[in-house]
């Protein structure tokens, strides 16, 4: 009963649509910082890189929380038939849900908090019982989640059935929310996929989600959200009003810029497809162009409430609520009220303004509008963004068409050129145009990890293009390839180092063997403040693995003031007992280390370790199984597991799970030689010799393949 | 503009606005001792100013929603004073927060995420749809946070990776519990129209003589609190008389606000001087 009342209270409350999704947006923010704060293996704000941190904060996880929210309104309207308006703000409460699962984690972690990650796409859909599963820890699903989830369900189902009063109908509510965020989880990377299973196979999945046109992933998850967002809010603009919604998607004032909008895109896609081949196979490219006609669309029909727009301009200069001039507009056309917002839903205001009906269903449907346009903006890019904005001001203020067409063309070709539009929309412009296009090409080669052809790419405008960026990403391809010393070489180039940079250098610094100059960059980014927490870890790790104690206790102290994880503390410990084979106290840090989080994977493999020297292999098999099941792509791990199936003899087993390592990362060396090993076992000599040599290639230094290579030679 | 300044001066509200810059003074002092850095005096100047100008949004976003609990408790603010008209008011609030965040921005990007979630949970707190300063006591354990919150941005000068996890245990104790007891006070002056507009307070659940009562005992125990918390038992000597005097301020007819603000600094002046005798106490 007293919930019956709560409800009804809040269904009935009077705020503006704009505070509405302020308060959304404020507990969706709340969510996603503490979750980068708290989550394990993150750092405050999500991502180092500050640009991907920011897509990440406030467009991609936004949208995605935003889409819930819409899809679960129009479900709860289907079932209930309640108002829509009503609903929202039971449902905005109701979102409040979503912070638990940080606070819980971290919690639950004792302090180190989980990893979460998107589900991986349509191979998962046979996992959908995952958040529900109790019996087994399963990867990438945190117990915050599962009560996440489950309260969301109940939440739902509870408000049905007050609503309805039929079982049967809360729990078929409750499955369908259950579907709508799994789906939500799962859609992005399976849309990526889709050009895979239509036979495009030499396309990575992983390219297509987090390259294309864009340079950061998160855009890519923002328009697919964006989309899905569109499709439920454009359904319920025509439950709630559908005489506005056919007011809104009448083309007859946009068709003409959106033909020219198409143009600019038919000329972006022309130049650009000369040089970035997958232009055509990415299903986002046909998303972000459906997304940017859809935008020019809704900038003509804001520009369209011409009156109100005005008025919110010269009130923001004036500071005072005067009456604005009437609109002289040609591409003036007027919404009708929908009866929802004509019943009693006007934006009221303690400081008593009074809205009359037409200005507040027109504040409604303007920002809602300005909302979408301002997430495509910044999802999209900069440039787009800049673009459309004159577009509404031309259009609002001036209502030039030969203007507007002209914006429309920049506007269809930015999303390919982004912020080189201005350069590359010149034709005889070629060489930039040349220089962009085999940049996108370079990345998205870079990003599917074909690191020889990125680096054939990126050498190829060096030349004319001496951007550090570029050096930068022929530096790191280098690395890939194992061609360490040239990447050094590009990377010590450039003068200021960065968190990618530092990481990279002193990886590359450790895979040869120079340890003291790895613990000088890692020194260095800890002296400039660059994410000090992960390099003093790297420090640490560096000195354990040298058997150098007071160094790596230092180290481990001094990240224990920046709030590296307890958990960490104890791997890292556990990790120089076992260097120095002190088997007892590698295994007591590493027990800790589990104890604070079970999920640690090293620390599972560490003590996996301990039981292979000892020789328990069964045991240590166990524990490398297990370690994977919560990092299944540590080519490490699988290299580990190989080697226990190569002592056990069952060298099938080891073959398969060496080739997967060697999947997982071609620029190892240990993968390639345990799999020579196999060959050699199997007395498929060949096979192994060749095996021998990649690995020499990767390490010319690599004493094991040399001996092995001796071998082969000495029985042959 | 004089109209303005003087209307903004005039709301301003010192005595709040101090009390959230000693916390970022103290996570300032946090992060300098622990890491062993010299102060970073561009970045805390600006830091104190975003926290300042914050602070400004959030009284402007209080009092737009407050204007008819400010009537019925007739609490002079710049709005019922008719100084300034709600439009332009909130549009200074726009400006405040622009400039926090800019200022936020100007010290590193982590910093202007904290000024930004310092004002999400102001706007959660006192605006519309949620407007938690209704429901007791998540109104005033959300003052102690935003006070932590202060702190936490002062420590973040230092430690931007993972200031909420890093930032020392006791003294996230030392700055909330006390605050959480010892911040009732402020809505007694409030009393008339929180009754009025159905917001929760001490005062309003348990009627206003009980609830003085109760609040002088739980700003009495703020000030015990605090030696218990630091570990630092002779501090006693100094907390128990300023807390009985804040309890004698609480229970005395009429109720002045300023007088348990003097206490209050007091105190802080005292924790000053003892924090750098011995930076020990307040971090672990």
């Amino acid at each position: 009963m007293n919930i019956k009342k709560a409800i009804n209270r809040i269904e009935n409350q009077r705020y503006s649509f704009l505070l509405a999704f302020l308060g959304l947006f404020s507990v969706i923010f709340i969510r996603n910082l503490f979750e980068s704060a708290f989550e394990g293996s993150q750092v405050f704000g999500f991502s180092p890189i500050t640009s991907r941190s920011f897509y990440m904060l406030f467009v991609h996880f936004p949208l995605f929380y935003i889409s819930i929210f819409l899809w679960f309104l129009l479900i709860f309207y289907l079932f209930t038939k309640e108002r829509i308006e009503k609903i929202s703000r039971v449902l905005v409460y109701g979102m409040w849900f979503i912070t638990i699962p940080p606070f819980l984690d971290i919690i639950i972690s004792r302090g180190s908090g989980y990893r979460l990650t998107y589900l991986k796409g349509v191979e998962q859909f046979f996992e959908i019982h995952r958040f529900f599963d109790i019996t087994r820890d399963l990867l990438e699903s945190s117990w915050g989640q599962r009560v996440e989830i489950f309260l969301a369900m109940l939440g739902g189902a509870g408000y049905v059935l007050i609503k309805t009063k039929n079982f049967l109908k809360a729990i078929s509510a409750a499955i369908i929310f259950y579907l709508v965020i799994f789906f939500h989880g799962a859609l992005p990377n399976t849309i990526s996929k889709i050009p895979i299973y239509f036979g495009y196979k030499e396309i990575g999945s992983l390219t297509i989600i987090s390259g294309n046109i864009f340079f950061i992933d998160s855009q890519n998850y923002a328009v697919i959200f964006l989309i899905l967002s569109l499709i439920a809010g454009v359904i319920i603009l025509n439950i709630i009003s559908p005489d506005d919604f056919k007011e809104l998607s009448n083309l007859r004032n946009s068709i003409i810029f959106l033909v020219f909008a198409i143009s600019g895109m038919a000329y972006g896609i022309y130049q650009l497809s000369r040089y970035y081949q997958y232009l055509f196979i990415n299903p986002i490219t046909y998303f972000v162009i459906f997304l940017t006609l859809f935008n020019l669309h809704f900038v003509i029909q804001l520009s369209s409430f011409s009156r109100p727009l005005r008025g919110c301009v010269a009130m923001s200069l004036r500071g005072s609520r005067r009456e604005p001039k009437q609109s002289q507009g040609r591409l003036r056309t007027e919404f009708t009220i929908p009866e929802v917002l004509e019943n009693n839903e006007i934006a009221t205001h303690p400081s008593g303004a009074r809205n009359d009906k037409i200005e507040s269903r027109h504040n409604f449907l303007r920002i809602a509008i300005l909302i979408f346009l301002l997430f495509s903006g910044i999802a999209v890019g900069l440039t787009f963004t800049i673009f459309l904005a004159i577009f509404l001001m031309l259009s609002s203020l001036v209502h030039s068409k030969m203007l507007n067409s002209l914006i429309a063309i920049f506007i269809g070709c930015s999303i390919f050129f982004q912020n080189h539009t201005l350069i590359c929309i010149n034709p005889f412009n070629k060489k930039q145009i040349e220089t962009y296009g085999t940049k996108v090409q370079a990345w998205n080669l870079f990003l599917d990890k074909k690191y020889s052809q990125a680096i054939n790419e990126y050498r190829k405008i060096q030349e004319f293009n001496s951007e550090i960026e570029i050096k930068k990403y022929i530096g790191l391809c280098y690395l890939h390839t194992g061609e360490i010393d040239s990447g050094i070489e590009y990377l010590k180039s450039i003068p200021k180092m960065d968190y990618e940079i530092a990481l990279s250098l002193g990886d590359a610094y450790t895979k040869k063997g120079e340890f003291n100059e790895a613990e000088i960059i890692y020194e260095k980014a800890v002296e400039n403040n660059i994410e000090p927490q992960e390099f003093l870890i790297k420090i640490a790790e560096l000195n354990a693995r040298l058997g150098k104690e007071e160094p790596m206790l230092n180290a481990l102290e001094n990240g224990r003031k920046f709030g590296i994880p307890i958990f960490k503390y104890y791997q890292i410990r556990g990790d120089f007992y076992l260097f120095q084979r002190d088997l007892e106290n590698a295994r007591i840090n590493y027990r800790k280390s589990l104890y604070y989080n079970p999920r640690a994977v090293t620390s599972r493999a560490g003590l996996a370790t301990i039981f292979y020297y000892e020789g328990n292999l069964n045991q240590a098999e166990k524990e490398f199984l297990s370690a994977l099941k919560f990092d299944q792509r540590n080519d490490a791990l699988y290299n580990n597991l190989g080697a226990i199936y190569l002592m056990k003899k069952d060298y099938a087993k080891a073959q398969k799970i060496f080739e997967r390592s060697i999947k997982l990362n071609p620029s190892q060396v240990e993968g390639y030689f345990n799999l020579g090993l196999v060959y050699e076992k199997n007395k498929e000599f060949e096979k192994a010799r060749d095996m021998f040599e990649k690995a020499l290639r990767i390490n010319p230094n690599f004493t094991p393949a040399e001996n092995a290579l001796k071998r082969l030679e000495t029985n042959e | 503009m004089n109209r303005i300044l003087r209307a903004w001066l005039f709301g301003s509200r010192p005595y709040i606005a101090l009390h959230y810059l000693f916390p970022t003074a103290l996570g300032i002092f946090i992060g300098m001792h622990k890491f062993d850095r010299p102060l970073y005096l561009l970045p805390s100047v600006f830091l104190f100013l975003a926290i300042f100008f914050s602070y400004q949004a959030s009284i402007v976003i209080n009092d737009i929603n407050d204007i008819k609990s400010d009537e019925f408790s007739k609490r002079k603010t710049p709005l019922n004073s008719g100084e300034i008209k709600v439009e332009e008011y909130r549009n200074w609030g726009i400006v405040f927060v622009a400039i926090a965040l800019a200022l936020g921005l100007l010290i590193g990007y982590r910093m202007f995420l904290i000024i930004l979630l310092g004002n999400v949970l102001h706007f959660l707190y006192s605006s519309p749809p949620f407007r938690l300063k209704r429901f007791y006591p998540i109104s005033i354990l959300l003052i102690s946070i935003g006070a932590l919150l202060t702190a936490i941005a002062g420590y973040a000068l230092y430690e931007p990776a993972k200031p909420f996890l890093s930032f020392p245990l006791k003294s996230t104790l030392f700055i909330v519990i006390p605050l959480f007891f010892g911040l009732n006070f402020r809505d007694l002056a409030d009393y008339e129209g929180d009754r009025k507009t159905e917001v929760q307070t001490l005062f309003t659940i348990f009627g206003l003589n009980k609830g003085r009562i109760i609040n002088a005992f739980l700003i009495l125990f703020s000030y015990l609190i605090v030696p218990i918390i630091l570990g630092y038992p002779l501090l006693f000597i100094a907390t128990l008389p300023l807390g009985i005097c804040s309890m004698l301020f609480c229970l005395k007819k009429p109720f002045k606000e300023k007088s348990i603000f003097y206490c209050y600094y007091i105190l802080i002046i005292i924790l000053t001087i003892i924090f750098n005798l011995n930076p020990e106490i307040v971090i672990e």
